[in-house]
């Protein structure tokens, strides 16, 4: 089959693999019809995932047609039509027991090395690095599903690709990410970076009840999205001092809640953001906190600052004097998308949203590096791109 | 954590280092003696080969005393909360059958009596080891193995105690073995216990996958493009 393999920094590649196979009698092979490439995909593209390796195949957002099933799978057969979970969970450990998917103690077979990182593994991820799982992802023809009866859930009317695929990570993180912000009537929450995860948290702040969302960016054509089709206040990063615009918007009291959708790779326009990639190039800090620094600054007092953008080891100069002393919560974590998917999808039938207003881009999975590149750059007005095996 | 043997240990040691080294040096004394006394008087001769004799076995076996004393313990614990109840775990642990789905490297267990069975490992290597391990006691919140593999010896006890607020079963392992390192000093037996620390760390960590979900992840034989036709990685036998 094609897959898109992941050599280097900014070297992704489609090439020809064996076809996976039934490694245990709990897994499915699905036949990938629609995939994604997702912004936290940038951060292996870009060389900040650690323990990646040469040839490994990419992609946490796909979905397609069940195409074998093991012996032990109850809940699928060949010819369901599936949206995949980013997360690979079991179903039967503390932790799935209390749907929290995305911290599965029994999915990564590599969870030595998480711990060593983290102290504990959470679970493994498709095609995201040898520290979560090392599973080949699904930017390919085909992909094997471990653990199917648990993860995958069965689209079984005639919505279009475009319309559910992204209930295989984006929707839910967005929406998990509002949820994490415990939002009341009346609320208002900030909301960095418009890419997909920023544009659907602020769609999703609204559905559970946000009065006002401000989202920040510095790209025109994002902010555009967030404004026109999202609903949301904006504020452009680059022409504006963040926490004054936001002291002035809020009038004094700051937002209620505020959302990191950027995480690791934050730009920055002063000489702390020179001094983080200084640091970040040299390897004294791994990822560049220039968000999450705004976000607790500006976060009102006893508000909540949920975290969905994807941070990988340390950082510095985190204010925790302002976390600590004006008493902020703090949440974060991959998202438990099996958790979300039933209660989405039937958002998405109800039409209370369409999800397909995110994709700019198509394209065949065989231009996939020119999709990496083309995200990568937000070149061409780029939001989200899916690829077609 | 590494144990050291204790003062008393320590002293038998040192004990059997001196005695040792008295005996050799009696043991030269005599030898020499004897060559001396060659010449003169036979009845000396036989006498000095005599204590030479004598001393020079207690040398010997006071420094094999001592050798074997100056082995270090080295033991490893680690532990993991089990989303099952005791009771399902020490019957899982009771079949030996499913031990090789675990414990890395073991191949087989063959019972070879009623509570003793022979344990077959297989390095990546290919290379096959056999271990005589016997269960020194078995109770329901308690198991203990004594193996024995090439004169050295593991004591593995595993305990399984009800987590708190009924949230599963808490499973410590703790291996305790020896090692010739001791003469090579505290770091050594710090990296010795170490390994042995991952090691028993992964086999709980498959433990509980296998017995919380019947299966234990895998990605070995999928599919990578690492080489061009990916065939290295597909070719690989696919894993318990």
């Amino acid at each position: 089959m094609k897959a898109n393999c992941w050599y280097g920094k900014g070297d992704v590649r489609v090439e020809e693999v064996p076809d996976p196979r039934i490694l245990d009698p709990k897994d499915a092979i699905v036949k990938i019809t629609s995939t994604a490439i997702c912004g936290s995909d940038l951060h292996i593209y870009d060389g900040f995932i650690p323990a990646m390796e040469k040839g490994d195949i990419l992609g946490h957002e796909f979905m397609g047609e069940v195409v074998e099933v093991g012996s032990e799978v109850r809940n699928l057969k060949i010819g369901d039509r599936v949206v995949v979970p980013f997360p690979i969970a079991c179903g039967k450990c503390y932790f799935c027991e209390r749907q929290l998917y995305s911290l599965c103690d029994n999915s990564n077979p590599n969870a030595q090395i998480a711990e060593t990182m983290w102290g504990h593994s959470p679970a493994g991820i498709f095609g995201y690095s040898h520290l979560l799982g090392g599973f080949a992802g699904g930017q390919a023809e085909y992909a094997r599903v471990p653990f199917a009866d648990v993860g995958p859930i069965k689209i079984e009317n005639g919505l279009r690709d475009e319309q559910v695929l992204f209930l295989s990570d984006i929707f839910p993180t967005g929406y998990m990410a509002a949820e994490n912000c415990g939002i009341r009537p009346g609320d208002t929450v900030a909301v960095w970076g418009c890419g997909p995860v920023g544009l659907f948290a602020i769609k999703s702040a609204f559905l559970l009840g946000a009065e006002r969302v401000i989202a920040i960016d510095s790209v025109p054509e994002r902010l555009e999205v967030a404004r026109e089709k999202c609903g949301a206040e904006t504020v452009n990063d680059a022409e504006v001092n963040v926490l004054e615009c936001l002291d002035v918007m809020t009038g004094g009291r700051g937002p209620d809640a505020c959302i990191d959708a950027v995480g690791m790779e934050a730009h920055s326009h002063g000489p702390v953001g020179v001094l983080d990639r200084v640091k970040q190039a040299a390897m004294l800090e791994t990822d560049r906190p220039t968000v999450l620094r705004e976000a607790i600054q500006a976060c009102r007092k006893g508000g909540t600052v949920s975290v969905p953008g994807v941070y990988g080891g340390f950082a510095d100069k985190i204010p925790l004097g302002a976390l600590m002393n004006k008493g902020l919560t703090l949440k974060s974590g991959q998202t438990h998308v099996q958790r979300y998917l039933r209660p989405l999808l039937d958002k998405i039938q109800n039409g209370e949203i369409d999800p397909s207003f995110v994709v700019t881009h198509e394209l065949p999975l065989g231009e996939a590096a020119k999709g990496y590149e083309m995200f990568g750059n937000r070149a061409d007005g780029c939001i989200k791109v899916v690829l077609k095996p | 954590m590494n144990s050291f043997s204790g003062r008393n240990r320590n002293a038998i040691n040192l004990a059997g280092l001196a005695l040792g080294g008295l005996g050799l040096i009696l043991g030269t004394l005599a030898i020499s003696r004897a060559r001396i006394g060659r010449r003169n008087e036979e009845r000396r001769e036989r006498r000095f080969v005599s204590i030479a004799a004598i001393a020079a076995t207690a040398a010997t076996g006071a420094l094999a005393v001592a050798m074997k004393r100056s082995r270090r313990r080295i033991q490893a614990v680690k532990s993991v909360t089990i989303n099952r109840s005791p009771e399902e775990l020490h019957a899982a642990l009771r079949n030996s059958g499913n031990l090789p789905r675990f414990i890395n490297g073991l191949e087989s267990v063959n019972m070879t009596g009623e509570k003793e069975f022979r344990w077959v490992f297989k390095s990546p290597a290919g290379k096959r080891a056999e271990m005589r391990a016997e269960i020194v006691e078995d109770r329901p919140d308690r198991i203990t193995v004594q193996c024995r593999r090439e004169g050295r010896e593991f004591v593995a006890t595993i305990r399984l105690i009800p987590a708190a607020g009924e949230r599963g079963t808490v499973v410590c392992l703790t291996v305790e073995t020896t090692s010739r390192a001791r003469m090579l000093g505290q770091p050594v037996a710090r990296v010795l216990q170490k390994t042995l620390e991952k090691r028993i760390e992964g086999d709980l960590r498959r433990f509980e996958q296998w017995v919380e979900t019947g299966t234990v992840v895998t990605t070995k034989g999928q599919p990578t493009g690492r080489s061009r036709q990916g065939l290295i990685s597909f070719l690989e036998p696919a894993g318990t």
